[in-house]
């Protein structure tokens, strides 16, 4: 678990495109899958392996996403809706809606996004090592130390779990935020930057083990 | 010239010397056993010190003359792109399988050690690195700030548009949705060092550009478009001429890729002679094994002396030895693959050997006592050796002056292992006789394998026997005229050798065309060769435009020129201002101050402004695309150089108009390339063979004046040479088998040892009664069937190795000497009839 959270948080840092980025985005929307809830404050520990253990009995899911967008290229908030899925063991897609239209979808390492309504289709394979089905396998294995120089606070406020992370060195993400509800349902992500930049993601309608199949992840 | 030699006899002053030398070998051997031993054990005891200290090298690039053009810049480029210091892994398997293998190997690779230091400087196979995002950003800001430098020629009206306040609002709004979808700040980082969206007009490009090989686009890995073939990249920390350390690293790769679940092959060139030294060296070992049991099997089975077959590898080893001792005073170094030719001593040791016991054993079953005998057989049959050793011996040892290495070390060591097997056998088979002697031996008359009746045959069908071989050696010069030349080097090498497996991989997934030229502007300034390279592009552009090219590749092709810099520039016409950026920045809710570098340099007139040379190189070689740069342009201590590649396929161009064109576009320009190397080896190949047949033939044929004294005594031995020459390359073509570098060189060895042949029997007819020749000729007869027999058991065994060089020089030896030895049997008895030669 250490490793993951050391690699996602590598990779945040060191981002090399925006496709690559999103697939990134997705990994860690996927660690903050279902989990349970309890009544009193919880160790780091105890936070990632609530996460971990959500996880396990997750077939699919798929939400209504909000974003709200502070970037430092833009004066306004960019706020925008759209949709999440997720099938195991390694699909995942994101669609904004206008006016920021945008597709993105992961089948394991093969990435594809087009951005806009004409936009081009963009086709990328990332490295083997951070295709989707990888991480899922990792997550799969119990939590038992914490990654290295990295702070994690966990808390429990009714039947939200807040877990923050807080990642070491000086890359560019300051810190991931994620609340999950007891029912084992995400309702909010939130990406922080070194610069200021800063994503909020909110989920609604969540449903999961619904029975998603391949044709739910398609890129025309 | 013959009755000048005949009438001042200076034939007859060298034979009295030669029969003076071997009268002396006679004596020494007779009187002085022991001091002979003494001696042969000293120069063997020196011979092995020598040896000792002789560097085998296995470079195979050290075998050719370096000071061609073609093959010189073909070393500089190896050593230009690190494909003579890099190892190569090839992984081939299912698609699904080589990624997760290759991250598995790498990370081997990565970890390798040699004598507990890192094996390997870096080891390549992704296109990006992460860690170069920072740079990678910094050339798309670049880039996009000085689009006429980077933009295609043929994209200027799309570049147009994008800089146009028309095309504004769109980008920006594309850029919107970018930052919207990405996750992290690369899509704010990319949209400040790139608001316009330029990248897509420049990155395509560049890309292209510093592609070697036809590489998947869409793979972060080095993989074939078919998916079938991985690529990793090495860079040891040593070079690999270092032996010791190329071992040890060689090993320890054997040991990295022990248990992966796809093929992985090493490639390099250097690295590929380390890892296939040892399969060679085995090769060879086997093939000189098996040729020495042969050999030893055949004297067995014809004369039946266990002791004394046990004896004559001693008497083989000792010529071997002598050889490459003397060989090794004068080399630095001797070629592993020159040393396969020591298989061919053995062969040759055991034809003297041959001769020499087969004369005594007969002169004993005669009646003549031991030393009779062997006083016979060295001052007799010794003469006839000392002539036939020296008459091949002096053909190899003319191409001592080839400057090609392969060629002239091969003659150096087969022209002193001729020699010295001949002393050898003069001085040790005497004593191995003696000492094989037992009071009663009794030798009985050795069977005459049917040519008894051959003798007659041939006198009696002699007319007929003559018309047959006219005819054939007519139908096999006319076969002749469809010999072929195979210049490719890699059929020269081991057939299941890595290095030809990789070669074979790359040609079937990695390359861009079947072929490709490389063409080099050398100069002293960045400047005046990038002016002159630019010349040399457009002419290969041209070369490409007009189908005789598949494509090419240059710097020109990835980044502007000055000139066309400046073109695209006029074309724009009005450069967008920055006032009008920003305000449409700020119409779409940007900020000013993450684009203000952007701001100030279009403010400047970056958009519209021409960048020097240097400058655009240097930045594409602080990027992860420094592979543009690395690719066309090297400077090292002899200044700049310009490379240019052209692929094309081999029925459409012509190399030769090719390069008459190109040295009127620029006479200085270098070409090299597969098909201008082979060009060049089989030039100095050709060179060496004529130098080799015109001095070699020229002592060869005083040599045989001065034993012979008469034409027909030249005949005697040429005649059986030529047949057997031109019936070995008549039946190659009808075979379908082609000359190549290699195995063009057994014409000398024909030459040279075929003559024998005919020597011997000539020089044995000759001597006696008449009556006595059919009994001259069935035991001169034997030892010449005998000694083809080895010959083509000890050298022709060579046509079963997996070495493709070494093969073909097996096959057109087993043709050559086997016809050779044909004609000295049967054509040449009913020759020397026909022209009613007695004595």
């Amino acid at each position: 678990m250490r490793r993951i959270f050391q690699k996602v948080l590598k990779i945040c840092v060191h981002p090399l495109h925006l496709l690559k980025s999103a697939c990134y985005c997705s990994l860690v929307f996927i660690m903050l899958l279902p989990a349970s809830a309890s009544a009193a404050p919880l160790t780091p520990l105890e936070g990632l392996e609530r996460l971990r253990l959500a996880l396990q009995g997750l077939q699919d899911f798929s939400a209504e996403l909000t974003q709200e967008k502070q970037v430092s290229v833009l004066k306004k908030k960019l706020v925008m809706k759209g949709t999440v899925r997720f099938m195991k063991p390694d699909r995942f897609a994101m669609e904004l809606f206008p006016p920021y239209k945008s597709r993105m979808l992961l089948k394991n390492n093969l990435l594809l996004q087009r951005i806009g309504e004409r936009g081009e289709l963009q086709k990328i394979i990332l490295p083997e090592d951070q295709g989707l089905s990888q991480w899922i396998g990792k997550l799969s294995k119990p939590v038992s130390s914490l990654p290295e120089g990295m702070e994690i606070k966990a808390e429990e406020t009714g039947r939200v779990t807040t877990v923050m992370i807080r990642p070491a060195g000086s890359g560019q993400m300051k810190e991931i935020t994620v609340q999950f509800q007891d029912d084992g349902l995400i309702r909010r992500l939130v990406l922080e930057e070194r610069n200021g930049d800063r994503s909020t993601m909110i989920f609604g309608k969540a449903r999961k083990n619904s029975g998603l199949t391949d044709a739910d992840f398609r890129m025309e | 010239m013959a009755s000048f030699l005949r009438r001042f006899k200076p034939g007859d002053a060298v034979n009295r010397l030669i029969a003076a030398h071997l009268a002396w070998i006679d004596r020494c051997t007779r009187n002085n056993p022991r001091l002979v031993l003494a001696s042969t054990l000293a120069a063997v005891l020196l011979s092995v010190v020598s040896v000792v200290n002789i560097r085998f090298e296995t470079d195979i690039f050290r075998l050719f003359p370096a000071d061609r053009p073609a093959l010189r810049l073909l070393l500089d480029s190896l050593e230009w792109s690190g494909g003579a210091r890099d190892a190569y892994f090839l992984l081939e398997g299912e698609p699904t399988q080589l990624p997760p293998e290759a991250e598995r190997f790498a990370a081997r690779l990565k970890a390798l050690q040699v004598e507990g230091k890192p094996a390997f400087k870096r080891v390549v196979y992704r296109l990006y690195d992460e860690a170069e995002a920072r740079s990678f950003l910094e050339l798309i800001a670049f880039a996009a700030a000085h689009p006429a430098a980077f933009v295609p020629p043929d994209k200027v009206a799309e570049l147009a548009w994008r800089l146009s306040p028309a095309a504004l609002p769109e980008a920006l709004s594309g850029l919107t949705a970018t930052i919207a979808g990405s996750v992290g700040g690369l899509g704010s980082q990319m949209a400040v060092a790139d608001p316009l969206g330029l990248k897509d007009l420049i990155l395509p490009r560049l890309k292209a550009g510093s592609q070697a090989l036809d590489l998947d686009p869409d793979s972060p890995y080095l993989l074939s478009r078919d998916g079938r073939v991985l690529i990793i990249i090495a860079e040891p920390v040593q070079p690999m001429q270092n032996m010791a350390f190329a071992r040890k690293l060689v090993a320890a790769i054997n040991e990295a890729r022990e248990g992966s679940a796809v093929k992985i092959s090493c490639a390099g060139a250097h690295i590929s002679a380390v890892i296939d030294e040892a399969a060679m060296k085995k090769n060879i070992q086997i093939c000189i094994l098996s040729a020495l049991v042969v050999v030893l099997g055949l004297f067995y089975l014809i004369y039946r002396r266990l002791l004394l077959t046990l004896l004559i590898p001693v008497n083989l080893s000792v010529g071997v030895l002598l050889a490459l001792g003397l060989a090794g005073l004068l080399l630095p170094s001797i070629h592993i693959i020159s040393f396969a030719f020591m298989a061919l001593i053995i062969g040759l040791g055991a034809d003297y050997s041959i001769h020499l016991y087969d004369r005594y054993h007969s002169e004993r079953a005669d009646g003549l006592d031991c030393n009779e005998a062997l006083a016979v057989i060295i001052t007799d049959t010794g003469h006839g050796l000392f002539t036939a050793s020296f008459t091949t011996a002096l053909p190899f040892l003319a191409l001592t002056i080839s400057d090609v290495r392969a060629l002239s070390e091969l003659g150096l060591l087969v022209g002193l292992g001729v020699i010295s097997s001949l002393y050898a056998t003069l001085f040790f088979v005497p004593l191995l006789l003696r000492l094989t002697e037992r009071p009663g031996l009794v030798y009985q008359t050795l069977p005459s394998f049917g040519l008894s009746r051959l003798w007659l045959f041939t006198g009696r069908y002699a007319q007929r026997i003559g018309v047959v071989a006219v005819l054939f050696f007519l139908f096999m010069g006319a076969a002749v005229s469809q010999t072929s030349f195979d210049s490719e080097l890699k059929n020269l090498q081991p057939r299941h050798s890595e290095a030809f497996h990789a070669q074979e991989l790359i040609e079937a997934h990695l390359n861009l065309a079947p072929r490709h030229l490389l063409l080099a502007v050398d100069d002293a300034t960045l400047e005046a060769t990038l002016a002159r390279t630019a010349k040399v592009e457009a002419f290969v552009a041209e070369t490409v435009r007009t189908s005789k090219g598949s494509s090419w590749s240059a710097l020109g092709q990835a980044i502007n020129s000055k000139e066309q810099q400046q073109r695209i520039i006029t074309s724009l016409g009005k450069p967008l201002s920055s006032a009008v950026m920003e305000q449409q920045l700020l119409r779409h809710g940007f900020s000013l101050e993450p684009f203000n570098d952007y701001l100030v340099q279009v403010a400047s007139g970056s958009l519209n402004r021409v960048v020097d040379d240097k400058t655009v190189l240097e930045r594409l070689s602080a990027s992860p695309l420094r592979g543009v740069v690395e690719r066309h342009l090297v400077q090292d201590e002899a200044g700049w150089h310009g490379l240019t590649y052209l692929h094309y396929h081999p029925d459409r161009l012509n190399i030769d108009q090719f390069s008459a064109s190109l040295a009127e576009v620029d006479p200085k320009v270098r070409l090299t390339g597969m098909e201008p190397v082979a060009r060049e080896l089989l030039e100095a190949v050709r060179n060496s063979f004529a130098i080799s047949v015109v001095i070699g033939g020229a002592l060869v044929l005083m040599l045989l004046l001065l034993h012979f004294k008469d034409s027909i005594g030249i005949m005697a031995p040429l005649g059986p040479v030529a047949f057997g020459a031109t019936a070995m390359l008549g039946v190659m073509a009808l075979l379908g088998m082609k000359l190549n570098f290699m195995n063009a060189m057994v014409l000398v060895t024909i030459v040279g040892m075929g003559s024998d042949y005919g020597l011997h029997i000539r020089h044995r007819l000759v001597q006696g009664d008449p009556a006595g020749e059919e009994r001259r000729f069935v035991q001169v007869g034997r030892s010449i069937m005998m000694s083809a027999m080895t010959t083509i058991a000890g050298f022709g065994s060579l046509a079963f190795t997996d070495y493709g060089a070494m093969a073909s020089i097996g096959w057109a030896t087993n043709f050559g000497i086997g016809f050779t030895a044909l004609a000295a049997l049967v054509v040449l008895p009913a020759a020397l009839r026909l022209v009613g030669e007695r004595r």
